[in-house]
């Protein structure tokens, strides 16, 4: 087989599912085998004659760790998936559940980005106890001690990946980063929403917002390492990312449609203002990628998934409570000085130089910060700032 | 057994039918129905003598329903319904190569082909494997291997 073609094969192979995508494919899996009835079933079989019917499997050739995980994960853990605290199958899914959810993530990428769900899950559930008005200060308590603990464990799986994959260690921490922004969001309106939550919802969000402010900071030596060190940054890697930025950005488009007869004109324009400056990064990003700034162009499809990720949270939120929590809050979980800001890296000199127009008297246009060739575009959360020639019809001057 | 599989093989069968559909949710979509399936499948007691073989004739069945209905997705269409994204500026082939390219190159293939050297270069299954998914004799399966290949090999070079 001659090398193109070997190449091109070793790309078609890299196309995967994201976690995200797997786990909630898998959910939905034993949703549906619980709605077959089989669940319910094993659930009232007397312990003695779980062998029995676990035997019927046995008869078959299958290695022992898979009749391991068979009966300590489907057993008894399919009610427990969407259990909240409180509910009697909660420590199930807690101890049982997720523990071998992490007996299964053997490599420091899986543990990371499995550290990084569940605390996103303690999270979530904090969101739905408080969107139903069941939120008190001790299940907060457990539920801040809990995430607090898996974003440690994420923590120092990072660390590992670092060393390994800077790429991947990038990827990871970026996910992570905007899982905690946006619930640090979907959090914070909640607590508006409801002021009889505010003493339970306040110290999480706090936690939260410092997590974030952590993992953003993590994210940029990151991205900033990758951008002034290209060889560390693999053209394959760049192009799966450009790859995954896109796909994630038209899932968000798809959400979007979805949910837009619901929300409000203030919030379509400002997501819609959000999509064209995702959209515009993946155009720069493509044009440095084929100029074989390898390092620039990852950063700029990963700024465009963080967005595209973002607005995909919120929206599911949304959908969930009813709410829309893509306006901009009073302490936005990524703003360093309070202004309501919201920072979004470019490492695209030429790019913030070419397009220094404010021709549009209405629109407060940027502010720029240079340190070791990063540039930040400060955004305003209600849509402005981007520059004049954004909305769709020009096209960013490559470098 | 089932949990087992899909830790093993979600990826595979997702990837399969995301190439052979060009519809990346869509694809999603057939996953989890194909996982269904051979739960069902394997909840009937039935034996299987190889899981991942039924597993991608279940997927295959599914494509082959799939190209019936004829129901593409895309970005356009969605633009008739709203957000209109800006026009993407078209890379010049033969630049480098994408990972988005390589729909393109597959698509070129016809459906006969581009199954088979999915199912043999990109699922990594035996010429015996992909003769029964699909229902052919080995030699056929050979040949339009062999065709499919050069197929793509004259694409990928005239790209350079």
């Amino acid at each position: 087989m001659n090398n193109e073609l070997e190449k091109f094969i070793k790309r078609a192979k890299s196309v995967k599912l994201q976690e995200e995508e797997r786990a909630l494919m898998k959910t939905e899996l034993l949703a549906f085998i619980e709605r077959q009835g089989k669940a319910k079933q094993v659930m009232a079989v007397p312990p003695q004659s779980l062998a029995s019917y676990y035997a019927k499997f046995l008869l078959r050739p299958i290695p022992l760790m898979v009749i391991f995980l068979l009966l300590i994960s489907t057993g008894t853990s399919f009610a427990a998936q969407n259990a909240l605290p409180g509910d009697i199958l909660y420590p199930v899914k807690i101890h049982v559940d997720e523990t071998v959810q992490s007996w299964l993530a053997v490599t420091p990428d899986a543990q990371a980005r499995l550290q990084a769900r569940l605390a996103a899950t303690r999270l979530k559930e904090a969101e739905t106890l408080a969107a139903e008005g069941k939120l008190d200060e001790d299940t907060s308590l457990m539920l801040q001690d809990n995430f607090a603990n898996h974003s440690q464990q994420f923590k120092e799986s990072l660390n590992t990946l670092k060393t390994n994959d800077i790429a991947a260690a990038a990827d990871a921490s970026s996910d992570f980063e905007t899982s905690l922004m946006a619930h640090g969001k979907i959090l914070n309106k909640l607590s508006q929403d409801n002021t009889k939550l505010y003493s339970a919802l306040t110290p999480l969000v706090s936690n939260v917002q410092s997590n974030s402010s952590s993992t953003t900071k993590t994210r940029e030596e990151l991205e900033l390492d990758i951008s002034e060190n290209s060889q560390k940054t693999v053209q394959s890697d760049v192009q799966v990312k450009m790859y995954e930025s896109q796909n994630s950005l038209n899932e968000a488009v798809k959400l979007f449609n979805s949910s837009r007869p619901g929300l409000n004109a203030t919030t379509t324009a400002q997501i819609q203002d959000y999509f064209n400056q995702a959209q515009a990064m993946i155009q720069n990003g493509v044009v440095q990628l084929g100029n074989g700034g390898y390092g620039t162009a990852f950063v700029n499809f990963a700024n465009a998934e963080r967005i595209a990720q973002q607005i995909k949270i919120l929206l599911s939120a949304y959908k969930e409570f009813g709410r829309a929590m893509v306006a901009p809050t009073s302490t936005p979980a990524n703003d360093e000085d309070g202004t309501g800001w919201m920072q979004i890296q470019v490492n695209d000199s030429s790019f913030i130089q070419n397009n220094a127009t404010s021709s549009d008297g209405e629109k407060n246009y940027k502010e720029r910060h240079n340190s070791n060739q990063q540039e930040k575009i400060r955004i305003k959360q209600d849509g402005t700032g981007l520059p004049a020639n954004i909305n769709g019809n020009d096209q960013p001057k490559p470098n | 057994m089932f949990s087992g599989a899909y830790e093993e093989f979600n990826d595979a069968i997702f990837r399969h039918c995301y190439f052979r559909i060009s519809d990346r949710e869509r694809a999603k979509e057939l996953t989890q129905e194909a996982f269904m399936r051979i739960w069902e499948y394997l909840d009937g007691d039935r034996p299987v003598d190889n899981v991942r073989a039924l597993l991608y004739r279940i997927a295959n069945n599914l494509i082959i329903d799939e190209y019936r209905k004829k129901k593409p997705i895309s970005l356009d269409a969605l633009g008739e319904k709203g957000f209109d994204p800006p026009a993407e500026e078209r890379m010049p082939l033969g630049t480098i190569m994408e990972v988005k390219e390589i729909m393109p190159i597959l698509d070129t293939l016809e459906v006969k082909y581009k199954e088979v050297f999915i199912m043999r270069y990109i699922d990594d299954l035996s010429i015996k494997e992909i003769a029964e998914i699909i229902d052919e004799q080995e030699n056929n399966v050979s040949l339009r291997i062999h065709r499919a290949t050069n197929q793509i090999k004259k694409i990928i070079e005239n790209h350079e």
